[in-house]
């Protein structure tokens, strides 16, 4: 009796009925083609675990990004991308401004702020003579390390509540890509697929989340 | 982030490894199931009173990180990267095969596992990464048990092809 591939998949997985089970088990002893198809499936479940493998130990510093553990102090300057604490603040504005509920007004003034920084910046970068396409975002903040993956074509600012899972998770839903290290000031330098950029940026700016999605290119 | 009690945190953290690689399946690499998994955290630490300590915590947690990826596979289709589930026994097309130029078969069952439909992915890192039964991940993401069974059995076939796409792309290079 040929069996099933949900079968053959089901036994593997000890969730036949012992009766079932047991017929499959005598079978397979003697039906060759059988033992092909549970040993490759068997091969096909040994590549999975190793290609996604269990790791008991998991890294301080990744502990530390969960808020579940305290990195040695030497770990606050990290390799990778997360330079900074992660937090989720419940206090979204403390100080300052118009009291709360007041997000869009500091949305608003973020906006004004950030584009007449934008403005300035890209006055000097168009009167630059190397004509560096960062230098604009650079003028704006100094990354907090050094630049990776590609220029940057605009910038996001989200709002403080916002961890940089979610940050980077909204960057890739909208479409495009995180071209370097959040700036000194918070500010996510992004690329854009040029044909794209302005839908990409609509996209951005209806996120709750999002303070700014403004382009930095020099035009 | 929100604190939650020693007692909880500890719960967590000794479940930590498992979680973080079920994400890791769930999110296809393990810098996206990082990210997926610290989400998942925040969320939860985030929303832990509506936690019923009478209740699987980490089923709790598997369940949030599952419907956390959903939400971002949701929002990639709504870009246009959708994958029809019905489509999931067919080989991959062309752009897939491209990306099946993997040099090992742990690359292949790798890219095998990114390109699969999340529906499929998200059975198999339950029963296949995880251990867990057909009825404890019925329960997880609200289908049939024999929808379950159907979809780890897809799943496996999915990777076969994609480990003979790979192999065949591999001997003609």
């Amino acid at each position: 009796m040929k069996r099933s591939d949900e079968e053959i998949s089901a036994w593997l997985d000890g969730q036949l009925p012992p009766h079932h089970a047991a017929r499959i088990a005598t079978e397979l002893e003697t039906d060759d083609e059988l033992q092909g198809r549970v040993a490759s499936l068997r091969n096909i479940d040994a590549l999975v675990r190793k290609a996604v493998p269990l790791d008991d130990a998991v890294p301080v510093e990744l502990l530390e990004r969960l808020g579940l553990g305290q990195a040695p102090a030497e770990t606050n300057v990290l390799p990778l991308a997360f330079s900074r604490p992660q937090r989720r603040s419940s206090a979204k504005v403390t100080t300052g401004g118009p009291g709360t509920g007041n997000r869009r007004w500091w949305k608003a003034a973020a906006q004004v702020a950030l584009v007449a920084c934008l403005g300035l910046a890209g006055a000097a970068w168009l009167g630059s003579a190397d004509g560096d396409r960062a230098a604009p975002y650079r003028t704006l903040s100094a990354p907090a390390a050094s630049q990776v993956g590609g220029n940057p074509s605009a910038i996001v600012l989200f709002d403080e509540s916002v961890s940089e899972a979610q940050a980077r998770t909204i960057i890739r839903s909208a479409g495009a890509t995180i071209a370097g290290e959040r700036t000194a000031s918070g500010a996510w330098p992004i690329g854009l697929d040029p044909a794209e950029s302005e839908d990409i940026l609509s996209e951005l700016r209806k996120s709750e989340e999002v303070l700014l999605a403004e382009s930095i290119e020099g035009g | 982030m929100a604190e939650a009690n020693p007692e909880i945190q500890a719960r967590l953290i000794s479940f930590l490894p498992r979680l973080r690689r079920f994400c890791h399946g769930l999110a296809g690499t393990r810098e996206k199931g990082d990210d997926l998994l610290q989400s998942t955290v925040e969320r939860a630490l985030s929303r832990i009173d509506r936690w019923k300590p009478d209740s699987d915590l980490e089923s709790w947690m598997f369940k949030m990180a599952s419907n956390l990826n959903i939400d971002l596979i949701r929002s990639e289709r709504r870009r246009g990267v959708a994958v029809d589930i019905d489509l999931a026994n067919d080989l991959p097309c062309e752009d897939g095969l491209t990306k099946l130029e993997s040099r090992s078969e742990i690359d292949a069952v790798g890219t095998a596992l990114e390109a699969m439909p999340e529906e499929m992915r998200q059975v198999l890192c339950a029963v296949v990464i995880d251990g867990q039964s057909y009825k404890d991940t019925a329960e997880l993401f609200d289908i049939p048990i024999g929808t379950v069974m159907s979809r780890v059995s897809r799943a496996r076939k999915f990777i076969e092809r994609h480990l003979a796409s790979s192999s065949q792309a591999g001997k003609a290079a």
